[in-house]
């Protein structure tokens, strides 16, 4: 009884009971919680309320600087350090400049949507408490993990372990943080 | 009546409405004719025509892209794609005034014109009024026989629910996307390009596809989404299909905007007197306005519009954006079009309206007219079966 909860977690056999469950649990209330599936499912961060669009955001702001820090360089270089003479054309000819800043916005936006996910996620993560439940390797396999956090405000070790119980889960158990 | 019957009666309304505003303004067109005479009136011809010629290929080859591909994402348009493809007939029809026109129109067909330049004289074994006609007898032999044979195998597995139709549909359509890019390539190069006969880009055929493609899709989902506020469309038309369609329209205005600055970048590279006309032309006496437009308006704006998912969810948001877009190709097919006749300052005549208007009705009143004599949805797709299957379950479970 010493030990902190992590949460309680319920195995279930198919992603349509794992997504009932999850509906479930979000009418009776509960707001922290996590689903784990081997592939993804089609509707499961909805159901589990996942409301967070942060990463197209920071993959758009990511953009708009690799735009703008693509022409500035071109910018730089054509117009302010090293002018060169091309063809009589104008030093800013900016038509030049597009593809470069075409691929300029493109790298500076995947960078941006490959590490914001992980800044977002908290990844690299040695540790996360909900390896400790059982046979939860079998979450990247052929099972479907739900698991409502002990920070949930309607959180109660037993209240929660009997919803759980009653949403037609394999197996339910206690995670330990 | 039923809402599928209201349905198709709202359709068969706006093909007499339609139809009406078209007559109406062919003839105030025909007036036109007369009072500003027969150059000014086979311009502004040329123009809507190919208005509305860009979306009939358009519907067409996003038809054939559908049959090929398979995507879920066009079953619910398919009836409206192939509507369009079915208009090719009445677009031939439409074509004999412009046969009739080729010597107001191009230069290459004016005998003194050619004389005195060496270029066209070099190019008229190709570009020649007999060479000319033949070849668009060809190519709208090849649509209507392609349209024509898809449409019946699709209508056809309505009735039977021949799986193996569907197939069929397939082995046609892959090919014929190969046979549609290059026919309207040289379509587009004989009808439009060759208007300014010393001027060429060899990007030009791909950039008329997607701005067709473009139209299409815009057109399509205007039709579907004003539909969807009944049955049976209402049935169809999720979140799921609106992004989907949202993604497409989102690529091919990003695809638009790649082909348009491509083939600026190389010609302004390049800077040879031959090319650079055709920039200098749009760049000045204010069509240089409609330049910066387009860019804004034709790109940034569907762009960063279509970026947001929220957009993409709401039927009523997306609708507003594929009319915006819609209107846009109409500029954009003016500014490609109408400085190629030498109209050197930025104007609109009011032909180029009452023709667009009066084209565009007898075209609107032969598409409600092909809505109306088929089922609205393909019933018998299995696919279609899957994908309201699939909705259901997820409704019930999610």
């Amino acid at each position: 009884m010493s030990v902190p909860l992590h949460g309680i977690i319920a195995e279930y056999e198919t992603p349509e009971e794992l997504l009932r469950a999850a509906k479930r649990a979000r009418e009776a209330g509960y707001t922290h919680m996590d689903a784990y599936s081997p592939f993804p499912v089609h509707g499961l961060a909805e159901a589990i309320g996942f409301e967070d669009h942060k990463v197209p955001w920071v993959t758009f702001f990511a953009g708009v600087i690799g735009a703008i820090a693509g022409f500035a360089l071109q910018y730089y270089i054509s117009v302010v350090d090293y002018p060169l003479n091309v063809g009589g054309r104008p030093f800013l000819s900016w038509p030049a400049f597009i593809p470069v800043t075409f691929e300029t916005t493109v790298l500076f936006a995947a960078f941006g949507a490959f590490i914001g996910m992980l800044a977002l996620n908290g990844l690299p993560q040695p540790y996360h408490p909900v390896f400790n439940a059982p046979r939860f390797e079998r979450a990247s396999q052929d099972r479907f993990f739900l698991c409502i956090e002990a920070s949930d405000p309607l959180f109660d070790r037993a209240n929660t372990r009997h919803f759980l119980e009653g949403t037609g889960a394999r197996m339910v158990s206690e995670v330990e943080e | 009546m039923n809402p599928v019957q209201e349905t198709i009666a709202r359709f068969a309304a706006l093909r007499q409405r339609a139809l009406a505003v078209g007559i109406i303004a062919l003839l105030a067109s025909a007036a036109g004719f007369a009072l500003a005479g027969r150059t000014q009136f086979f311009q502004s011809y040329l123009y809507a025509y190919m208005v509305w010629m860009c979306l009939t290929l358009g519907l067409f080859g996003l038809t054939l892209l559908h049959h090929t591909v398979r995507g879920s994402w066009g079953l619910p348009l398919l009836r409206f794609l192939e509507a369009g493809a079915a208009t090719l007939p009445l677009m031939l029809l439409l074509f004999l005034p412009i046969a009739a026109g080729i010597a107001d129109l191009y230069p290459w067909a004016n005998p003194e014109v050619v004389q005195s330049d060496k270029y066209i004289q070099h190019k008229s074994g190709y570009l020649n009024v007999p060479f000319f006609l033949a070849r668009a007898a060809v190519y709208f032999a090849v649509w209507i026989l392609l349209a024509r044979i898809l449409r019946q195998l699709s209508l056809k597995q309505d009735e039977t629910e021949d799986p193996a139709l569907a197939q069929k549909r397939m082995n046609l359509s892959a090919p014929g996307l190969v046979l549609f890019v290059l026919t309207v390539s040289f379509a587009m190069i004989d009808w439009v390009m060759s208007l300014e006969p010393r001027w060429y880009s060899s990007i030009y055929g791909a950039w008329f596809i997607v701005g067709q493609g473009l139209s299409a899709l815009a057109f399509s989902t205007t039709v579907l989404l004003l539909a969807a506020r009944h049955k049976p469309f209402a049935d169809v038309v999720n979140p799921k299909l609106t992004r989907d369609l949202g993604n497409l329209t989102f690529a091919f205005v990003i695809l638009w905007a790649y082909t348009s600055i491509s083939q600026y970048i190389i010609i302004w590279s390049a800077n040879l007197p031959d090319e650079i006309v055709y920039y200098i032309k749009r760049n000045q006496g204010g069509w240089q306005y409609l330049s910066g437009a387009l860019t804004v308006l034709h790109f940034f704006l569907p762009f960063l519009i279509l970026l947001s998912s929220r957009v993409k969810r709401y039927a009523n948001l997306l609708l507003r954006v594929m009319v915006f877009i819609l209107v846009m190709r109409l500029v954009d097919l003016f500014w490609i079009i109408v400085p190629a006749f030498g109209r050197e300052t930025l104007s609109v005549h009011w032909l180029d309206m009452t023709l667009l208007a009066g084209i565009g009705g007898l075209w609107l009143a032969w598409f409600a007219h092909q809505v109306c004599s088929a089922p609205l949805l393909p019933r018998h797709d299995s696919r279609l079966q899957e994908a309201w299957l699939y909705e259901r379950s997820a409704s019930t479970v999610a």
